[in-house]
C-alpha cells in the first residue's frame, strides 16, 4: 500500500454534523493534514471553523494563501474561495469561477489533491445536495488514490453520495462511524 | 485539453515574452487552469493554435482577457466595502489605484462606495487594465442581469441609507446600467501594473491577486503595493485570506481580517 501523506473530505453545507463527527472521532495523535471542503455561505465568514475547531481533536483552521500544509491539522476552505494544493505542500486559495455554483467547490480541492499527491492521498464523500465532489473523487479513482463515500442510506441527504457512486467504484463506501474506524487504524 | 508541466512552463515564457505581463511568476497550476479556459473560450484544441495566435499578435487582447479571473462580484465581501465607505469618509484619500482590474466588480464597488463617501471629487481614482476588451465593458456600465440580485443582495449588506437606485440610470432585460458619472475623475491606464512607473496613492485596492502568484512575484508585487502607497495612514487592501509576505511590521493589522492594512 502507498503510504498516505493526506486526507480530503467534502461535503456540502448540510454535512456538518457528520464533518464534526469525524473530526471529532479521529485520534489526536492523528499525524496528516486533512483538508475540508464544504459548501457554505460566503458571506458568514466567521463561526464555521471555531465550531469544527471547538469539536475536533485536531486544530481546524481557514488558511490564508501559501500556508504550509502541516500534519495533524485540519485545513477548512474558506468561504468564497476555492482550495487547492501545490507541489511544494502549501495551500493556493482562488476567486475563480464557480463549479457547480459552488466556490468552494468539492470537485476543485480534490482534483487538486489527486495531481498533486498521486495515489498517496485519501478522498471522502459525504452527505450533500449537489453532484459537487464526484468528478474530483473519481480523479483521485484515476490517480489511484483511496475512495471512500458515505454510505448513501446513513446520509440525510443521498444526492452527494449517489452521484460519486454513480461514476466510480469507490474503494470503501462507510458510514460515518466507519469512516473513523477507517482513519484511525489507516496504515500511515 | 492537458498540458504537460513542460508544456505549460514554455508557455509562460511564450507568454510573458509577447504579452509582457510575467506569466513565469504564477502559480503554474493556476495558470494551467487559465489556460485551460483560454482554450475553452477561444475554441482551440492544439497547444499551437495559441502559439500561432501569441506569434502572430492576432487575438492576443483575448487571450489576455480570458487568462484574467473575472472579478467575482459587485461589493464582494460587503463587511469590507463597509470599512472602505468609513476610511474615505474620515480620512484625506486622495489618490486610490487599482493596480489589476479585470472586471467590473471591484472598480464599480470602488466608484459607489466614494460616492456614498461624497469624495467623487475629491478622491481621484487610477486604474490599470491589460484587456482592451475589460476596459471596454466596464465602461458600458453594464451589471448583467444575471448579476443583479447578488449585488443587490450585496448592496443590503452595506446598511447604508442609499438606495443603490439612486446609482443605476436604467434597467432593462441586459441588467442594471450605472449612471455616467460615477466614472468622474477615474482614469484608465493600459499595461500591466508592475512595468509602470512608480507613483504614490493614499490607497491601493489590490484584492485577490497576490493568490496567483508564487512566492517569488508575491514579493514583489507586494513590495510595488508598498511602495506605492505614501506614507503614514495609507492603505493597502488585499483579499481577506491573503497578506503580504513581505513588510513585516509595517502595518497597522487591526482591520487585517477585512484584508485591509494601514501603513504605520
Amino acid at each position: 500500500m502507498s503510504e498516505i501523506k493526506i486526507v480530503v473530505i467534502g461535503g456540502s453545507a448540510g454535512s456538518f454534523s457528520v464533518v464534526g463527527k469525524i473530526l471529532s472521532g479521529i485520534r489526536s495523535d492523528f499525524p496528516l493534514p486533512v483538508l475540508v471542503c464544504m459548501h457554505r455561505l460566503k458571506h458568514i465568514r466567521s463561526g464555521f471553523a471555531e465550531s469544527l475547531d471547538e469539536r475536533a481533536s485536531l486544530p481546524v483552521t481557514e488558511p490564508y494563501d501559501k500556508d504550509s500544509i502541516e500534519g495533524g491539522h485540519v485545513y477548512l476552505a474558506p468561504a468564497n474561495y476555492h482550495m487547492y494544493v501545490e507541489y511544494n505542500d502549501t495551500i493556493s486559495l482562488s476567486i475563480e469561477e464557480p463549479s457547480n455554483y459552488c466556490r468552494p467547490a468539492l470537485d476543485n480541492t480534490f482534483t487538486s489533491v489527486a495531481q498533486v499527491y498521486g495515489e498517496k492521498c485519501v478522498g471522502i464523500i459525504l452527505t450533500g445536495a449537489n453532484k459537487d465532489g464526484a468528478e474530483g473523487l473519481k480523479s483521485i479513482a484515476d490517480h489511484g488514490g483511496v475512495t471512500i463515500v458515505q454510505d448513501p442510506s446513513t446520509a440525510d441527504v443521498a444526492t452527494m453520495p449517489q452521484a460519486a457512486l454513480r461514476l466510480i467504484k469507490p474503494t470503501y463506501v462507510l458510514s460515518p462511524q466507519g469512516i473513523i474506524d477507517y482513519l484511525n487504524n489507516m496504515e500511515i | 485539453m492537458f498540458l504537460s508541466i513542460s508544456e505549460l512552463r514554455d508557455l509562460t515564457v511564450l507568454m510573458s515574452g509577447r504579452l509582457k505581463i510575467d506569466y513565469t511568476g504564477y502559480n503554474l497550476s493556476f495558470f494551467g487552469r487559465r489556460v485551460a479556459n483560454v482554450f475553452k473560450k477561444m475554441g482551440l484544441r492544439r497547444v499551437q493554435d495559441l502559439q500561432t495566435i501569441l506569434n502572430s499578435l492576432v487575438k492576443d487582447d483575448e487571450v489576455t482577457y480570458h487568462m484574467a479571473v473575472p472579478g467575482t462580484e459587485v461589493f464582494r465581501s460587503p463587511s469590507f466595502w463597509r470599512q472602505i465607505i468609513r476610511i474615505l469618509t474620515e480620512n484625506d484619500i486622495k489618490t486610490v489605484w487599482v493596480p489589476s482590474l479585470t472586471s467590473n466588480h471591484e472598480l464599480y464597488s470602488l466608484a459607489i462606495v466614494r460616492e456614498l463617501a461624497g469624495r467623487r471629487n475629491e478622491t481621484k481614482i487610477e486604474v490599470n487594465v491589460v484587456s482592451d476588451r475589460t476596459t471596454r465593458e466596464v465602461n458600458e456600465l453594464l451589471i448583467p442581469e444575471t448579476e443583479k440580485d447578488l449585488t443587490k443582495t450585496n448592496y443590503e449588506r452595506l446598511q447604508t441609507s442609499t438606495p443603490l437606485e439612486d446609482f443605476i440610470r436604467t434597467e432593462n432585460e441586459n441588467g442594471m446600467y450605472l449612471k455616467r458619472e460615477l466614472m468622474e475623475n477615474i482614469e484608465f491606464r493600459n499595461g500591466w501594473y508592475m512595468n509602470t512607473d512608480t507613483v504614490s496613492y493614499d490607497m491601493v485596492l489590490f484584492r485577490n491577486t497576490l493568490i496567483e502568484y508564487k512566492k517569488s512575484l508575491h514579493e514583489k508585487a507586494a513590495q510595488k503595493m508598498m511602495d506605492s502607497l505614501k506614507g503614514r495612514g495609507s492603505v493597502l487592501c488585499l483579499g481577506g485570506r491573503e497578506r503580504p509576505l513581505v513588510g513585516d511590521g509595517w502595518f497597522d493589522e487591526t482591520l487585517a481580517y477585512d484584508g485591509i492594512y494601514i501603513r504605520k
